[in-house]
């Protein structure tokens, strides 16, 4: 069926479909802008709480470092950084990567280097107690993103931000 | 009487938006933290939403109100997405597509409403009540999940998660997991046909 409408009308309609978009599209990008360092920084924060509750001695410390932008369709629900530690002296990197577990989606984060591969390090925003539990739950979730991440690092091609 | 929101909702756009938000609390990690991200989407995004329609309605755009509703919810998500990002980053990154999920009920509810003769202020006292019913069950539902399944409470920080440990094993860890929040579901819904049934026999005596 074909609308009837004049062009004046259809005029109109453009214009404030324009305008919509236009707004709309504007200020998602503004606050994309606005929301991306912090965002960055604030994952960084999380997976180094992550990285040294596992450490025994404050001399083992991670520092998490730059994000590293992956160019890939993953870099929406993975996030990749530099990492270093004063006893892993080699090239380190850490994913962060949000898992389909047993309990829903929770990140989970991998240690890599070209040497070792990628190691399981544990998942973020669950405490102790249940960490256990949700490891038993996704074990075969972890084996397959354990050999995602260390194809797509083994060959990967990424930018600094 | 007559409930004013199921009058003003057809039947079609109530089980659909019920089906969604239990979809989204379902997928969604049981954690009180997610919930209230959840709810505050749900309540926020339907009155912006019903503003936006009226806003629509004194354009007199017609032809293509539904794609600007669409448009709308769409933008709104990925603004709200946002937000969350500076404020819990690592919560943003778990949820990303579950925050869709209420949209899509949204959508739902704004597309299918009655509202040939509306003004503002009744379609918000339509719409705003039916969601904070929703956001209610949200939380509750939640609740259940992160006490029982996990033992915990969570709730939102600046930069991530303050989680409060009641007991290290927690009683009913199946909760925690989906197969449980279905089940937990499904008591839920049980229960309430039960009490229903109860009160309308009460009531007819």
């Amino acid at each position: 069926m074909a609308l009837k409408i004049d062009a004046a009308e259809s005029g109109r309609i453009l214009t404030v479909m324009t305008l919509i978009i236009a707004s709309f599209f504007l200020l998602d990008l503004l606050f994309i802008y606005l929301t991306r360092a912090r965002y960055n920084n604030g994952l960084a924060d999380s997976i180094e709480e992550v990285l040294n509750s596992t450490i025994k001695s404050e001399n083992e410390k991670y520092f998490v470092g730059d994000r590293v932008q992956l160019r890939s369709m993953l870099d929406t629900s993975c996030a990749l950084y530099k990492v270093q530690s004063a006893v892993d002296k080699d090239d380190l990197f850490v994913v962060v990567a949000r898992i389909a577990t047993y309990a829903g989606p929770f990140p989970a984060v991998f240690l890599y280097n070209s040497d070792s591969g990628a190691r399981f390090v544990s998942f973020m925003n669950i405490s102790n107690s249940n960490k256990d539990m949700l490891n038993r739950l996704s074990q075969s979730q972890l084996h397959y993103w354990k050999a995602r991440v260390e194809k797509m690092l083994g060959g990967a091609t990424w930018q600094t931000q | 009487m007559a409930n004013p929101i199921t009058q003003r909702l057809s039947n079609r756009a109530v089980a659909m938006h019920m089906s969604v938000t239990a979809a989204a609390c379902i997928v969604s990690p049981g954690r009180l933290v997610v919930a209230f991200v959840l709810a505050a989407e749900e309540v926020i995004l339907s009155t912006l939403c019903a503003l936006f329609i009226s806003l629509l309605d004194t354009l007199e755009v017609k032809q293509i109100k539904e794609s600007c509703i669409c448009l709308f919810v769409v933008m709104f998500v990925i603004l709200y997405k946002e937000i969350l990002s500076a404020w819990m980053p690592a919560v943003a990154l778990q949820l990303s597509f579950v925050l869709f999920l209420p949209a899509i009920s949204t959508f739902s509810t704004a597309f299918l409403i009655d509202d040939k003769s509306d003004n503002l202020l009744t379609r918000l006292s339509a719409v705003i009540p039916a969601h904070l019913v929703f956001a209610f069950y949200i939380i509750i539902f939640c609740a259940i999940r992160d006490i029982i399944g996990f033992g915990t409470i969570t709730l939102p920080k600046m930069g991530g998660v303050m989680e409060i440990v009641l007991c290290k094993n927690a009683p009913g860890s199946f909760l925690a997991t989906i197969p449980g929040a279905l089940m937990l579901s499904a008591l839920i819904l049980a229960s309430f046909l039960v009490i229903e049934h109860w009160y309308f026999s009460v009531k007819g005596r």
